[in-house]
């Protein structure tokens, strides 16, 4: 596939998000003219691009569902749950045309078939569905041969969506009226080509002694911004261009932003300066007339001439401003895979850095050590910018969720909505691809096991339609998305029992609420009596687990029961590089993520002897649990007189991790291990040092889970 | 109900139009608004219950309201205009910001604020 038709897939995939994001808000505003302009904006463009890249199937099936969003917007038909239905199976078929054609096939499928016919059926059935605005415009609900003509042939893609603004003035010969033409009618289609100021001149209108009540008086300037030409134009006109005077004319191409007129005013810098007073300037102005009036006062042009002129410059500067602000805005594509090289490449330069700054420090050369720090700011700059390009709003996530709630919900009989938070929160891309699995197990979990029947939440007292809120939020480094519902919540008992009868635990062993829900996460657990198409095999949960394991995350559930439940992620920003700690037993370096780490304390012998044998420490009247490492990655070798403990918070407890020593902060690239390594639990990672020695980076969480089944162990036994 | 009643108190005279205004009776409105004009100082335009309109209408209306202003008449819209109508002037390009030529300072019955 060549790059042109890999960047229209690309881009066809984006729009499509954007498509059914706004369908899922056009399905609860059904009037909101903006949404409606979004789904039609997004159809054009699928099917302009589809047809310039060679998708011609894409091309002439987006023509009808586009044009009857054009009729949508016009008013002409009304949004109703069966349309937003009928889009959203477009939508998928137009994903599957995408990717067919990727595939070099080219199906011609039943479904695609259906979903044209019914599109088709809305536009040649005009009559059957109701106009929004009747009042003002009944002949605009005949059939429209001209579209109709024209259903399975689509148009020349509007590919060129450069603006053009006009400056119309429509004069129509004074026995207009008579001939039945309604120049209301005229304006209005003049607006369905782009965004219109039209103002009326009616400065011929005389008293009414002398008035004639039928002959047309009016005279109309119209300014309008459209993609289409001059004669797109005439043709509005076609019927009345031999009574009437029109005049078309180009006042903006659209290539000219408002740059020129952002300097300040004479007054405004005469304020600024203190030169002369505000209030001065406001009565000295106040005083003064503005050039319309003037020209008014001398008789040379008529109240509705400047009216007419101003309009025409306001309506062209709007355009210049937005224009402006979207140039402004304007971004590039790049490749993700150039991303990830360029990550890799910034890794390497870490670690280069590292070397050079370990050579620095022991030749004790003041100038190489200038030059090695010089090298270490910018180097962390470059590693941060570049971390940051990687970052992106996880809002794009969010929105998949809600089609998935709105499907399985009808599936279902259950009336549920989704509210979301936070979807601006940033994340590391590769951290975004890797939750999207994980979320949708626990959406579906909440949705299928979580939210009742409506009958059976009325009974309990609760609002029929059930809810689903996802959120997401910044906390350190690290991000917490959360996925909450009003369902039934979890039975801590019922989940003891099933796990016992599983064999997963032994009948007599002791756990708190929180253990006992995350027997849930383990592999082959499953409440639900029946399997269904949702979810209840079982396998749901433990993939949750695997997945939020793979991204180094953890996971946390609270419920009640009747009240409903909440899965709590907390997963590292990036997966590429982290600040670290650098610690070391005997002469081997570990890497523990900074992020975590709360402080570091000295642990003497006289400490532990006074322990009394227990691993356990008292930190400014704290008392802190800890790991020795030593013993537990069997160090051989002698404990030093005074050891370090670093202290970290593992999910709201403080435990300590003790160490021979602390090298100091570490920038660290995330190495993967090798397959062979990878199962190895404690450790997530490897990193490379400043002089070729791997260090590994240590699963604080892991490890403090490790100590606190020991300690169960040994208390059980 | 008629579409062009003129109703008479002590103190002003109101005219109540109702249905389409169109050109189909444009000359019945012509006379009515004549009538109208003669009947007072002031005087009372009730668009309530006007269902549709068009351009030669709008025309009409202008008319009458520039030959009050040059006869000294007080010529006052009753109440809000109708939504309906509001429609009808602005997508007919009546819709005003300020006066007309023969406003001399008074604003133009086309004009209104946006409810924000």
């Amino acid at each position: 596939m060549d790059s042109h038709k890999e960047a229209f897939k690309e881009e066809a995939h984006e729009l499509l998000t954007e498509l059914e994001t706004a369908l899922l808000e056009l399905e609860r505003m059904p009037s909101d003219e903006e949404i409606i302009g979004r789904v039609f904006r997004a159809m054009h463009t699928i099917k302009g691009s589809g047809a310039m890249f060679g998708f011609d199937r894409v091309a002439a099936f987006t023509h009808n569902v586009e044009t009857v969003y054009d009729r949508v917007r016009n008013g002409k038909i009304l949004v109703s749950k069966s349309l937003i239905d009928l889009t959203l199976s477009a939508c998928d078929e137009i994903l599957k045309m995408i990717d067919d054609t990727e595939q070099g096939e080219a199906k011609d499928d039943a479904i695609t078939e259906a979903i044209s016919r019914s599109f088709r059926d809305m536009l040649l059935a005009p009559e059957a569905l109701p106009s929004v605005d009747v009042s003002v415009d009944t002949h605009d609900n005949a059939p429209d041969d001209t579209e109709q003509s024209v259903i399975d042939a689509p148009q020349a893609p509007a590919v060129d969506e450069h603006q053009i603004t006009y400056r119309i003035r429509f004069c129509p010969e004074s026995g207009i009226f008579t001939s039945g033409t309604n120049p209301t009618l005229l304006l209005n289609e003049l607006r369905d080509l782009g965004p219109c100021d039209i103002l009326a001149n009616t400065d011929s209108i005389p008293f009414l002694d002398i008035m004639d009540s039928e002959v047309c008086y009016t005279a109309w300037d119209i300014i309008l911004t459209t993609t289409r030409d001059k004669n797109a134009i005439r043709d509005v006109f076609i019927f009345v261009e031999d009574s009437c005077e029109l005049h078309i004319d180009v006042i903006d191409d659209g290539s000219r932003t408002d740059m020129e007129q952002d300097y300040k005013k004479l007054g405004e810098i005469l304020v600024e300066r203190g030169d002369l007073n505000a209030n001065t300037l406001t009565m000295v102005l106040s005083a003064q007339k503005r050039i319309g009036s003037l020209l008014v006062d001398y008789g040379m042009v008529s109240n509705d001439q400047v009216q007419s002129a101003l309009v025409e410059q306001q309506h062209i500067r709007e355009k210049r401003q937005k224009r402006q602000a979207v140039e402004s805005t304007a971004s590039i594509r790049v490749p993700a895979g150039k991303l990830d090289d360029l990550v890799n490449m910034v890794g390497e330069l870490v670690t280069v850095q590292s070397r050079l700054s370990q050579l620095a420090a022991r030749f004790n050369d003041l100038s190489l050590i200038q030059v090695a720090e010089e090298v270490e700011r910018l180097t962390a700059e470059l590693r941060d910018n570049t971390m940051s390009i990687r970052m992106l709003p996880i809002g794009a996530t969010f929105s998949r969720f809600e089609r998935l709630v709105r499907d399985l919900s009808t599936e279902l009989g259950k009336e549920i909505i989704l509210n979301t938070e936070g979807a601006e929160t940033e994340l590391d891309k590769t951290v975004i691809e890797k939750l999207n699995d994980p979320l949708i197990h626990i959406i579906r979990n909440s949705i299928d096991h979580g939210i009742e029947m409506p009958e059976a939440r009325k009974t309990a007292g609760k609002p029929e339609q059930g809810t689903v809120h996802l959120s997401a939020e910044h906390s350190g480094a690290n991000v917490f998305i959360r996925i909450s519902d009003d369902g039934a919540g979890l039975d801590a008992e019922a989940i003891r029992a099933k796990a016992v009868e599983k064999g997963l635990i032994a009948s007599d062993v002791m756990l708190s609420e929180k253990e006992i829900f995350s027997l849930t996460l383990m592999p082959g657990f499953s409440m639900a009596k029946n399997i269904t198409n949702v979810s209840g095999r079982g396998v749901g949960m433990d993939v949750v687990k695997k997945g939020i394991d793979a991204l180094h995350g953890t996971i946390e559930i609270v419920s009640k029961k009747g009240v409903g439940t909440t899965i709590t992620l907390k997963l590292p920003l990036t997966m590429a590089i982290i600040d670290g700690l650098l610690v070391q037993i005997e002469d081997v370096h570990y890497i523990m993520p900074l992020a975590a780490i709360e402080e570091c304390v000295e642990l003497t012998r006289e400490d532990v002897a006074s322990a009394h044998g227990k691993h356990i420490a008292s930190i400014r009247g704290e008392i802190v649990p800890y790991i020795r490492l030593r013993e537990m990655f069997m160090h051989g070798g002698t404990v030093p007189a005074i050891e370090q403990i670093v202290t970290a918070r593992i999910d709201g407890d403080r435990m300590g991790f003790v160490v021979d020593q602390v090298v100091g902060q570490h920038q660290t690239v995330i190495k993967s291990m090798s397959r062979m390594y990878r199962d190895i639990e404690y450790m997530s990672g490897a990193t490379i040092l400043g002089d070729g020695n791997v260090a590994l980076i240590l699963d604080l969480p892991k490890l403090a889970q490790h100590a606190e089944m020991i300690e169960k162990q040994a208390r059980h036994d | 109900m008629k579409p062009f009643e003129i109703v008479t108190s002590s103190d002003q005279t109101q005219l109540q139009i109702s249905g389409d205004i169109s050109i189909q009776n444009a000359q019945e409105c012509l006379e009515a608004l004549r009538d109208f004009q003669s009947k007072g100082k002031r005087l009372l335009l009730n668009l309530d219950g006007v269902t549709g309109a068009d351009v030669s209408f709008l025309q009409l209306i202008c008319s009458l309201h520039r030959t009050c202003l040059k006869a000294g008449q007080n010529l006052t819209l009753k109440g809000n205009m109708p939504e309906t109508f509001k429609t009808i002037v602005e997508s007919s390009g009546y819709r005003r910001l300020g006066a007309c030529k023969f406003g001399g300072g008074n604003p133009c019955l086309w004009s209104w604020r946006n409810e924000t």
